[in-house]
């Protein structure tokens, strides 16, 4: 029973503590972390140390994905700057295991007792170094569970029945295959599971053929459990997600193979050379690790051209993604505060166009291939999120009086096109969800056209600039307040059969008009001034 | 209902007689035809809509390119006996506070006689 509780207390330590220094190591960088990493991926050499780093401090290949995804959804950084950060992240799991591999005890004691003393220093209180003490209690716990892995495997060496069963798997290399694809499925980690299999080779309890194949094993776990994400997303985020179980496939089918043949032949030639090398059962197991991981990155070298084309095939960019994009902006133009804002100008033109299309669904005019409203919205909101971004930065870069009162029109603009996106999409969807009478499909088509129409010529005097049609659109764009009161009125007097539910349609639908033609004639006041962007 | 569209010109007025549907699909063409209305100085256009059952937004926007054309050649232009519901998308765009709108055609005729 101490064996197991050994071993169980020991799994119990590792886990708390790969946690604990992943979290709190993401939250050490967490405030500018979007900003390092997009400066990070932006050079090949600066993206092999992201990705090594990124790779040693989540230990999970997995867990840098689910990151990249994010910026690359986000728009952050470009996705074929995010493929070479796979790869090395990849490689950047190795560094646990390398450790591991390497006798921690009286370092693993002293580092426990140098948390401790941080504690009653209080310093997990500080704001300033809570997170580097927590990441420091999370590398002691993690290295003191090997270690109660170690003992309790050391233990279970003598017991006969367990000595058999290895044996017996060591004539079944599939099913330690197989158990490794299924620990490291759970556990979402296969630098996790190759640490826990060298604490048992290093007991003796588990011998060189079976640990190799449950490292193997754990690499192919880990890229199966990617698939179950890779279902919920789409566009580049599938790609990223595709790219890192090719690499782990990949990695796995090539090593693998070499496994096959050198059994097959009876030569052992890997565990000779390992032996030769002077490596200890555990150590073995850590140099299949990073023996995988190198294979991986360079079978993913060899077939980047066709791979990146497969996935890219296999999952094309998402329409979200697409309207998501910055015809305009680009970092380079921040350093000429004139270009900068002109851009960030074409590109709320631009968005002034879309406009019109949240409301196709509505209308018998519009275009049915388009995109629905919901998804020209999550594209485009991430647009003027990036404005806003460029503007603030370029605000921080410049301070002459001109370009910060022309970077204070473009945000005010910035924030005018948000809540018509907004009220648009809301427009779009309220209407479109009741079936109405004939009355309500009347007004409702009446009031989608008037806002089209004010909608497409806002679009148009945008880009001409004529100074009539500004005018005429201060003219058009008064305040209709009375007239939705009037209607709503006459609505609810009207028609007997109107019921609660279309009542409530028609009040939403003519509120929303209303705050559109409100939003419209700010900003045309906007667009009116004379500080033209 | 298709659309159709006719150009008279009586007494010095310009008479537009719309009917039908415009919409995307036809507004393009009248847009066309009724660019050689503004292009004399004081030109006076009268657009009689009796005819005319639906209008979309590209509808409206080629009438708001009219009376936009009309006021830059010192022109004028007035819209005259339109149907209940098109006149409602006339006032729910903003129309009917920018542009004369005249109930008959005769009064239509008095207007531009001003």
């Amino acid at each position: 029973m101490d064996i197991f509780s050994s071993i169980f207390a020991g799994l119990g330590l590792f886990f708390i503590g790969i946690r604990l220094i992943s979290k709190n190591l993401k939250q050490l960088a967490g405030r500018r972390m979007r900003q390092m990493i997009t400066r990070a991926v932006s050079g090949k050499g600066a993206a092999a140390l992201f990705g090594l780093a990124a790779g040693a401090i989540m230990q999970s290949l997995n867990a840098v994905t689910y990151v990249l995804v994010a910026l690359v959804t986000a728009g952050a950084i470009e996705l074929r700057r995010a493929f070479p950060v796979i790869r090395w992240a990849n490689i950047g799991t190795s560094l646990l295991v390398i450790v591991a591999a390497l006798n921690m005890h009286l370092l693993v004691l002293v580092l426990i007792g140098l948390t401790g003393i941080t504690y009653y220093l209080n310093l997990d209180q500080s704001s300033r170094y809570r997170h580097a003490v927590g990441a420091l209690l999370g590398i002691g716990l993690l290295f003191l569970g090997i270690d109660f892995i170690k003992a309790g495997s050391s233990l279970m060496k003598s017991a006969v029945w367990l000595k058999e069963g290895m044996d017996y798997a060591a004539h079944y290399p599939l099913l330690s295959f197989v158990v490794g694809i299924i620990v490291a499925m759970l556990a979402q980690s296969s630098s996790t599971i190759t640490v826990v299999a060298m604490a048992m080779a290093a007991s003796g309890l588990l011998i060189f053929d079976s640990g190799a194949m449950i490292v193997l094993g754990a690499g192919l776990g880990s890229a199966i459990s990617a698939w179950a994400l890779a279902g919920k997303l789409s566009g580049s985020a599938r790609q990223l997600i595709l790219y890192q179980i090719t690499l782990k496939g990949l990695g796995v089918l090539v090593l693998g193979l070499l496994f096959a043949l050198d059994w097959f032949g009876g030569r052992h030639l890997f565990e000779q050379s390992l032996l030769a090398a002077g490596l200890h059962a555990s150590a073995q197991l850590a140099a299949v690790y990073v023996l995988l991981q190198v294979i991986s990155d360079l079978a993913i070298r060899v077939a980047h051209g066709p791979v990146e084309r497969w996935v890219e095939r296999h999952s094309p960019p998402s329409a979200a993604e697409t309207l998501g994009k910055p015809h305009y902006l680009h970092d380079e133009a921040l350093a000429e505060p004139e270009s900068a804002l002109l851009l960030v100008d074409k590109e709320q033109q631009q968005l002034l166009a879309g406009l019109p299309s949240y409301l196709d669904a509505l209308r018998d005019d519009g275009d049915e291939t388009g995109p629905a409203a919901d998804v020209r919205h999550s594209g485009e909101s991430n647009i003027l999120r990036q404005c806003d971004q460029f503007l603030t930065e370029l605000a921080d870069r410049n301070h002459s009086r001109e370009v910060l009162e022309r970077t204070i029109v473009l945000r005010d603009r910035n924030d005018l096109l948000k809540a018509m996106q907004e009220s648009l999409l809301e427009l779009s969807a309220s209407a479109s969800g009741h079936s109405q009478s004939g009355k309500v499909r009347s007004l409702i088509h009446n009031l989608v056209e008037s806002l089209h129409m004010m909608l497409s010529t806002l679009a148009d005097a945008s880009r001409s600039f004529d100074a009539d049609d500004i005018e005429m659109l201060r003219m058009l764009t008064h305040d209709r307040s009375e007239l939705m009161d009037g209607i709503r009125r006459r609505m609810q007097g009207s028609e007997s059969e109107v019921t609660p539910d279309i009542q409530q349609s028609v009040f939403l639908a003519t509120a929303l008009f209303e705050r559109c033609v409100w939003l419209l004639r700010r900003y045309v006041l906007v667009l009116d001034q004379p500080q033209r962007a | 209902m298709t659309f159709q569209s006719e150009i008279v010109t009586t007494d010095g007025v310009q008479y537009v007689t719309l009917a039908g549907r415009l919409d995307s699909a036809t507004s393009t063409g009248l847009e066309k035809s009724l660019q050689a209305l503004f292009v004399a100085p004081g030109s006076r256009t009268l657009m009689d809509l009796a005819a005319l059952n639906y209008v979309s937004s590209a509808g409206l926007r080629v009438v708001l390119m009219a009376a936009k054309r009309a006021k830059q050649s010192q022109g004028r232009l007035v819209l005259s006996e339109l149907q209940p519901h098109v006149k409602e998308v006339f006032e729910i765009s903003g129309f009917l506070k920018i542009l004369d709108v005249a109930a008959s055609r005769t009064e239509a005729v008095a207007k531009l006689s001003v």
